[in-house]
């Protein structure tokens, strides 16, 4: 008997366990007839924008008028410090991870419950960077991103989605002020400039296994962190993607608000007031959390072969710049350095990619660990959440 | 606006559409069971999205089959590849099912664990090369890849195999028998 023989019979077996559901017919075509009601609706509204599949609809504001995009980053909010610092113990990091103007902000673990056999919510831990203590530590919000120069997040606390937003001081680890909104919010999302930020609401909890499949996003409100919150704008998911949590965050740019699609091309763009945008230039082509570098010149992507590779391209000249032997590029850390996922070193053959640690990985082909190593395919494996320092 | 919306089906190709769906369901449902790594929920999530997307394009395509598997190979990565994007780990951790011997039905119910240990993109090629019998080009086809990358997909979906459950060192594969 061979592997390959074992492995098929071992595949036609588990295959019995399968249950042939019934209504299999019946729920495609309502899920199809519920997409054209839908647009059926939007197309009966004053304010009518159809892109593709992507329908929104414009809501009257109850509140002030979103603030035009500001384009510049607060000088006095983030640091010119670009000292490299690494963790490398082999457990969640406790000292900062930065490199470049970079840096881990935070980090999150995932849990099923009530168990991975019956997955009913994804339960997620954050770790702040405390910058009192100069140390990650444990929290209870259960939802956050933090601001260019990691001076205050903005947190979610209790089941989401939930209808306050705090202003977390990262210095006292007080909340400032808290914010409510009509529509539960259920991600949060900074721009570049440390000011605004992008509030994605849903209509259910976006992390329930019990909504697989089903995309859960109403719309957003856009709001300046010392202001009040802008008008509340309807931009229902689209019921094609799968992803119950689509949320939006800020392009390149920052002129505009995007979310993922599900499938390629990788994001769909939208003003400030919701309506559809093209995709600016090459910002929807990869599938890499890295994106576009700073400048935004490059931009990456995997392959070629099952490597593990990740290229860098030029994307004015199509000139390839490296590739580099990382599994996945998660953020720039300044136009020359990526953070990255990965191995890299001669011991980790044969142990399979996930196990991992985060990397420096410089376009010259330097490599250098900034953790320890992870089980990242582990439920309660740590995640990196970046930002500008 | 009225030409973006979609024209529903009339009766002839809903009958048609239902005919399809009851006459190729239960392969249609084994696969995505394989698929969702044995997940009967996520499974008939995956082949619900997959069936919806055939009855809004059920016009247009020629061959229904071939269509919403396609769908269901493709859903099925881009969902995870998403899910996993930002800080979502979803990997299910099946408890160890180590066989104290080697009898044929033990070493079957160790693959079957650890298939469900994989990539769903590594058992996605798994499933079509050894559960539909594929050729690398049709799975290459399928997956929107190079033959190459089939090609090593599946290499290193063996090793994998092979490093979480050492006992299938004593199973050689194909290629290695004919060598």
């Amino acid at each position: 008997v061979t592997l390959e023989t074992m492995i098929k019979r071992a595949f036609v077996d588990w295959a019995e366990e399968a249950q042939v559901p019934a209504g299999l017919a019946d729920r495609a075509l309502r899920r199809r007839t519920r997409q054209r009601s839908l647009k059926i609706v939007v197309a009966m509204g004053s304010t009518v924008l159809l892109v593709g599949a992507a329908a929104v609809v414009a809501v009257s504001a109850t509140g002030t008028t979103p603030r035009p995009p500001a384009s510049v980053i607060r000088p006095e909010a983030v640091s010119m410090d670009t000292t490299l610092r690494t963790d490398l113990s082999d457990s969640f990091p406790r000292h900062l991870v930065a490199a470049g103007h970079t840096a881990v902000a935070a980090y999150v673990t995932g849990r099923w419950l009530p168990s991975a056999k019956k997955p009913k919510n994804l339960e997620r831990t954050w770790y702040l960077y405390n910058q009192s203590s100069l140390t990650y530590q444990k929290t209870s919000w259960t939802y956050l991103d933090v601001a260019p120069g990691m001076h205050r997040a903005a947190v979610l606390d209790g089941p989401l989605p939930t209808s306050r937003v705090g202003i977390l001081d990262l210095s006292t680890n007080k909340v400032t002020r808290w914010i409510s909104f009509d529509h539960p919010v259920g991600g949060v999302s900074w721009a570049q400039d440390g000011r605004r930020l992008v509030l994605t609401t849903y209509d259910k909890n976006p992390d329930s296994y019990e909504h697989y499949g089903e995309n859960l996003r109403t719309g957003f409100y856009l709001m300046d962190a010392d202001a009040e919150p802008g008008s509340f704008h309807s931009v229902p998911g689209n019921p094609d993607n799968p992803n119950s949590r689509t949320d939006f965050e800020w392009s390149h740019s920052g002129a505009l608000i995007k979310a993922n699609t599900g499938t390629k091309p990788y994001w769909e763009f939208y003003d400030l007031n919701g309506k559809p945008q093209p995709a600016p230039p090459f910002e929807a082509d990869s599938s890499q959390q890295a994106g576009l570098s700073p400048k935004g010149n490059l931009i990456t992507e995997f392959g070629p072969g099952a490597g593990p590779n990740v290229t860098v391209t030029n994307v004015k000249t199509t000139t390839v710049v490296a590739i580099l032997p990382i599994e996945q590029a998660l953020a720039w850390a300044d136009d020359d350095h990526l953070f990255a996922i990965g191995c890299a070193e001669k011991d980790c053959s044969g142990s399979g990619e996930f196990h991992n640690r985060l990397l420096l990985v410089g376009l010259d082909g330097t490599i250098t660990p900034l953790t320890g190593f992870r089980d990242s395919q582990a439920q309660g494996a740590w995640v990196p959440l970046f930002t500008h320092r | 606006v009225t030409a973006l919306l979609r024209r529903p089906l009339d009766t002839e190709a809903e009958q048609q559409f239902r005919d399809f769906v009851r006459e190729r369901s239960a392969a249609l449902m084994r696969v995505a069971y394989l698929l969702a790594g044995g997940d009967q929920h996520a499974a008939e999530d995956l082949l619900q999205i997959a069936l919806a997307k055939t009855a809004a394009r059920w016009d247009k395509v020629d061959s229904p089959e071939a269509y919403v598997r396609r769908v269901l190979y493709h859903q099925q990565a881009s969902f995870w590849r998403l899910k996993r994007r930002r800080e979502i780990q979803l990997a299910e951790l099946p408890e160890e099912a180590r066989p104290d011997g080697t009898p044929a039905l033990d070493l079957k119910v160790t693959v079957r664990t650890i298939l469900a240990r994989i990539t769903p993109r590594q058992r996605a090629v798994l499933v079509l090369r050894f559960f539909e019998d594929l050729p690398e080009a049709e799975v290459a086809q399928l997956l929107g890849c190079s033959v190459g990358t089939v090609r090593s997909t599946t290499h290193r979906s063996l090793a994998r195999l092979r490093e979480l459950a050492p006992e299938l060192d004593e199973l050689r594969t194909i290629k290695e028998v004919l060598q």
